[in-house]
């Protein structure tokens, strides 16, 4: 396998690849979380319509569709700012109009189809020596930007409304994102293709969804699932001589899967614990039971047995000496 | 112009919030109009009313969440169009889901408090972290701070929202039906937390559409209808004290000047007066009282909940 170093156009394919797997998932974090899973299908669409100027005009395909894509970005973002449902349609024309646009003109020039379907589904190892460093530098900022603005995408994200009360600028913050968002899709357009694009952005979420327990993990673990299945996903199309673009994304839902299965398995698992009593007051400084530290917990004894948190209700933590336990209670370890 | 509140037109440096005849809404349509208001420190202000009687509307608008129409707002003595220091007011909204699409922990929540106070390439620092605990502590969740926020219950979720406003550090909390749609036990919980921050001499707007789980904290009861203030006084004047099962007549309101559906104060109590924009309304002057549920008020004790204010 490692003979792919060998070859010049595989060892920017892979750093591409490594660049595009980093940046896409980080971005797409906060499109799931703001329920826009698909603006980046939309912005690869309005590129392609960048790419097929760049061929008329002579011009680098990945600078007029870069144009083209943060246009429609920050269009986009103006238009949801403005809450009208005549919008979401405005949004549908353009999208569409883009690709359409893309493909009359694309087949119209000397181009031909196989520009088409590279740029549509990708064709990592025809990337240029100065279209990977166009690549790295725009992938760098995009991940530096996303990392540092964290905490405030996630706010503006997470509860616009607070996040205005609190004098945060959402519409720049959100416009911000959109920009990124284009900036990834154009960076990503030759590794996963225009079609592709937004599964690379949100399939690792999902996945890294199903296991992380904060945002903060969710993002880490979208990253390192995005970087694994790039890398992969360009190994083995190499290998079977299949596209990259749709190797990586199959990859990348094969990983879904497990993820989905494991938690499956670890909810049977977690599913061994033995819930408390309900009761309807709240554990806590006020309810007047004594708390015990256990682990990393608080239990809280409740005439005499221990109650512990565990998601909405409490879990009876029973297999203590100190804690006079109800005899005919079997001991059971509830699984954190 | 006379002033009916003495030294009122003024805003004292000690005035939170000041409103006079101030109108808010959503670009030409006027929701709130004509209210005056002020609030001080240490003032914990119950502001009541039926759905769509522009209480929210009120409070957003105080927020910078909707248009100023008219009148004049001041905030800590800064009209509202010139105040940037929004931090200052702490928003606990209604919502009932902390984060729906994603995982994300109390910690993570409650950290969005702290960005006003933050550059914006700055981590959190270690004075960060310790204030977005505190936070916590107070609202007994200090336990819960690396839980996902979708384990926990409705009341734990409205006590993590308000975390995050206190971690703002800010000088009034303003909260949207904080007791609204929680159970009982949750409830109970959230009385405990909103007791020992009054304790705290913690400043206080609350929306809600219930008196009775504050009633032992509030200094003062403001009501709203048709977008007006109907009612502002002490909660005592609300109703009779004690009587919490019987019928709970509507507030006071505003004499015929707005054609008022509810009587003054409590059917059968003694006659009293309520005080507002300096107009007396006597009980039995105008007795066209409407029932008790035309405002939509839960009476004191009831557990209807399930009410969400646009």
């Amino acid at each position: 396998m490692l003979e792919l170093l060998d070859y010049d156009f595989m060892r920017r394919a892979l750093l591409a690849a490594l660049l595009v797997g980093c940046a896409a998932p980080l971005v797409g974090a906060f499109l799931v979380q703001r329920g826009l899973s698909l603006v980046g299908d939309g912005l690869g669409h309005v590129a392609f319509a960048g790419v097929a100027i760049g061929v008329l005009t002579g011009t680098q395909p990945v600078w007029t569709a870069l144009l083209a894509a943060v246009a429609a970005a920050v269009v986009i973002e103006l238009v949801r700012a403005r809450g009208r449902t005549s919008g979401d349609v405005a949004l549908a024309v353009m999208f569409y109009g883009g690709i359409a646009f893309g493909v009359v003109v694309l087949s119209a020039t000397t181009a031909g189809s196989g520009a088409l379907t590279s740029y549509l589904f990708g064709a990592i190892t025809t990337t240029t020596q100065s279209d990977i460093v166009a690549f790295a530098v725009l992938a760098v900022a995009v991940v530096t930007l996303t990392w540092v603005l964290r905490p405030r995408l996630f706010a503006v994200a997470n509860d616009p409304e607070y996040a205005r009360a609190s004098g945060l600028p959402v519409l720049g913050l959100n416009i911000t994102l959109a920009v990124l968002t284009a900036v990834t899709v154009v960076v990503s357009m030759r590794v996963v293709g225009l079609l592709l694009i937004s599964a690379l952005m949100i399939v690792p979420n999902a996945a890294a969804q199903l296991l992380a327990r904060s945002f903060r993990g969710m993002m880490l673990l979208a990253a390192a699932i995005g970087v694994a299945c790039s890398l992969g996903g360009v190994a083995a199309s190499y290998a079977l001589s299949t596209p990259s673009g749709g190797t990586i994304v199959l990859l990348a839902i094969g990983m879904f899967v497990a993820c989905a299965v494991g938690d499956a398995l670890r909810r049977r698992l977690g599913a061994r614990h033995r819930p408390a009593e309900l009761h309807d007051h709240e554990h806590g400084p006020d309810c007047g039971h004594d708390a015990v530290p256990h682990d990393d917990h608080l239990d809280y004894v409740h005439d005499g047995h221990r109650h512990a948190h565990h998601g909405d209700h409490y879990d009876e933590h029973s297999d203590h000496a100190s804690v006079a336990d109800a005899p005919e209670r079997p001991a059971g370890r509830a699984v954190q | 112009m006379t002033a009916p509140h003495p030294g009122g037109r003024q805003a004292r440096p000690d005035e939170i919030i000041a409103l006079r005849s101030a109108s808010f809404g959503y670009a030409d349509r006027t929701v709130v109009s004509g209210v005056d208001l002020t609030l001080h420190p240490g003032e914990v202000v119950a502001l009541l009313g039926a759905n769509g009687s522009g209480k929210s509307t009120l409070v957003k608008g105080l927020l910078g969440l909707n248009d100023h129409l008219g009148g004049s707002v001041e905030l800590f003595g800064t009209p509202l169009r010139r105040f940037r220091r929004r931090s200052l007011l702490g928003y606990v909204p209604q919502r009932h889901t902390l984060s729906g699409t994603v995982a994300a922990t109390v910690t993570e929540i409650v950290a969005a408090g702290r960005l006003p106070h933050q550059g914006l390439l700055a981590r959190p620092s270690r004075e960060d972290r310790r204030i977005i605990g505190e936070s916590l502590e107070l609202v007994g969740l200090a336990d819960r701070a690396r839980d996902d926020v979708a384990e926990l219950s409705g009341g734990q979720q409205r006590r993590v929202l308000i975390a995050r406003a206190l971690a703002g550090r800010p000088e009034v909390l303003v909260m949207d039906e904080p007791t609204a749609g929680v159970d009982l036990g949750n409830q109970r919980a959230l009385e405990a937390v909103l007791a020992r921050l009054a304790e705290r001499g913690t400043t206080m707007l609350v929306v809600t559409h219930e008196v009775a789980p504050l009633r032992s904290i509030l200094t003062r009861v403001v009501t709203m209808s048709g977008g007006r203030i109907t009612f502002d006084g002490p909660a005592s004047r609300l109703d009779v004290a004690g009587d919490v099962t019987g019928d709970w007549v509507g507030p006071g309101a505003r004499g015929g000047h707005d054609g008022h559906a509810h009587r003054h104060g409590q059917r059968g109590g003694p006659e009293h007066t309520t005080h507002h924009d300096g107009h007396h309304h006597d009980d039995g002057r105008h007795d066209d009282a409407g029932t008790s549920t035309s405002l939509g008020l839960t009476h004191p004790g009831t557990r209807d909940r399930r009410t969400h204010d646009a």
